[in-house]
C-alpha cells in the first residue's frame, strides 16, 4: 500500500454476494450513496463513473473484480481541484465471517494533503454506515450531505 | 494528539442519549461488547475498568464526562502491566454524530 492511505473496516449482517451488489449495481448505490449512481459493465479494464442527478462526480478504471471476493478500480474526482491530484485507487475486500460480512475498504495512492484525502476521509465513513444500515434494515441513513461542487473537469 | 493513534468515524441512526447509554452502561456493553462490563461511577478521575467474562482485562481511569457529548477514559491492559512496568496508556474519546429522520 502506499501512503498516504485510508483505510475502514466494517461488518455487515448480509451476505458477500448482497454486498457485492450493493457496491456495483446504481439502482443499489443511489439510496445509501448519497444520491450517486454507479455505471459499470465491471470487466477489468472498462471504465465506470459515479454520477449524482446526471453530473459525473468521479470516474475511473476497473483493475480487479472478483466476484463477491475482491473489487478494485481507480479513482479520479471530477471537481476541478481534485482533477491536478494523482490517480488515487480504491479496493474493496469482503471477506464472510459467520453471519456477517467483513468489509474492508481501501483507498490508497493518495496525494499528500490533498483535496481528495480530506474528502473521501470524510465522506467513506457516511457512505459505509449507511451501506450497513440500507442493508440490515433497509434504510438508508439521511444525513446532511456535504456539499457538493457543481463544476466539473469530468466529459 | 499523540502518535499512534486510532480514529474510527460511524453515523448511527439513534438518538445522543440512547448511544451514551450503550457507552456507559454494563446492561448495555455486555450485549455489544462481547460480554464486557463497565466497572466505574463516571466522576472524571474515577478509577475504570473492563470487565469480559468475569475477568478484569483493562484498568485506567475517567477523563472527561460530558453527557451526551464527549466521553473519555485511559486503558492500560492488565496482562501487559503484568509483564512489564511500562504503563501503556490510550484515551478514548467518542462523540456522537446523529442523524435525524
Amino acid at each position: 500500500m502506499s501512503k498516504p492511505e485510508f483505510v475502514y473496516t466494517t461488518y455487515i449482517e448480509t451476505s458477500a454476494e448482497n454486498l457485492w451488489q450493493a457496491l456495483t449495481d446504481g439502482d443499489f448505490t443511489e439510496p445509501y450513496w448519497f444520491g450517486h449512481r454507479v455505471a459499470s459493465d465491471w470487466k477489468v479494464g472498462s471504465s465506470y463513473r459515479f454520477a449524482r442527478q446526471g453530473a459525473p462526480t468521479n470516474e475511473g478504471k476497473v483493475l480487479v473484480v472478483e466476484p463477491p471476493k475482491r473489487l478494485v478500480y481507480s479513482w479520479d474526482s471530477c471537481s476541478p481541484e481534485a482533477r491536478r491530484e494523482r490517480t488515487s485507487r480504491v479496493t474493496f475486500e469482503l471477506e464472510p465471517r459467520g453471519k456477517v460480512v467483513q468489509l474492508t475498504v481501501t483507498h490508497d495512492e493518495l496525494d499528500e494533503r490533498g483535496v481528495t484525502l480530506r474528502n473521501i476521509s470524510a465522506g467513506w465513513p457516511m457512505v459505509l454506515a449507511s451501506l450497513k444500515s440500507l442493508l440490515e434494515t433497509g434504510n438508508a441513513l439521511e444525513i446532511d450531505p456535504p456539499a457538493v461542487t457543481k463544476e466539473t473537469a469530468c466529459a | 494528539v499523540r502518535k499512534p493513534e486510532f480514529i474510527y468515524v460511524s453515523y448511527m441512526e439513534t438518538t445522543s442519549e440512547k448511544l451514551w447509554e450503550a457507552l456507559t452502561s454494563s446492561e448495555f456493553s455486555r450485549r455489544y461488547w462481547f460480554n464486557t462490563e463497565l466497572k466505574t461511577d463516571w466522576k472524571v478521575g474515577s478509577p475504570f475498568a473492563l470487565v469480559m467474562n468475569g475477568t478484569t482485562t483493562d484498568v485506567g481511569e475517567v477523563l472527561a464526562f460530558d453527557r451526551p457529548r464527549r466521553l473519555s477514559y485511559t486503558t492500560s491492559s492488565t496482562r501487559r502491566r503484568g509483564r512489564s512496568r511500562r504503563r501503556k496508556s490510550s484515551s478514548i474519546s467518542k462523540s456522537t454524530a446523529v442523524s435525524s429522520s
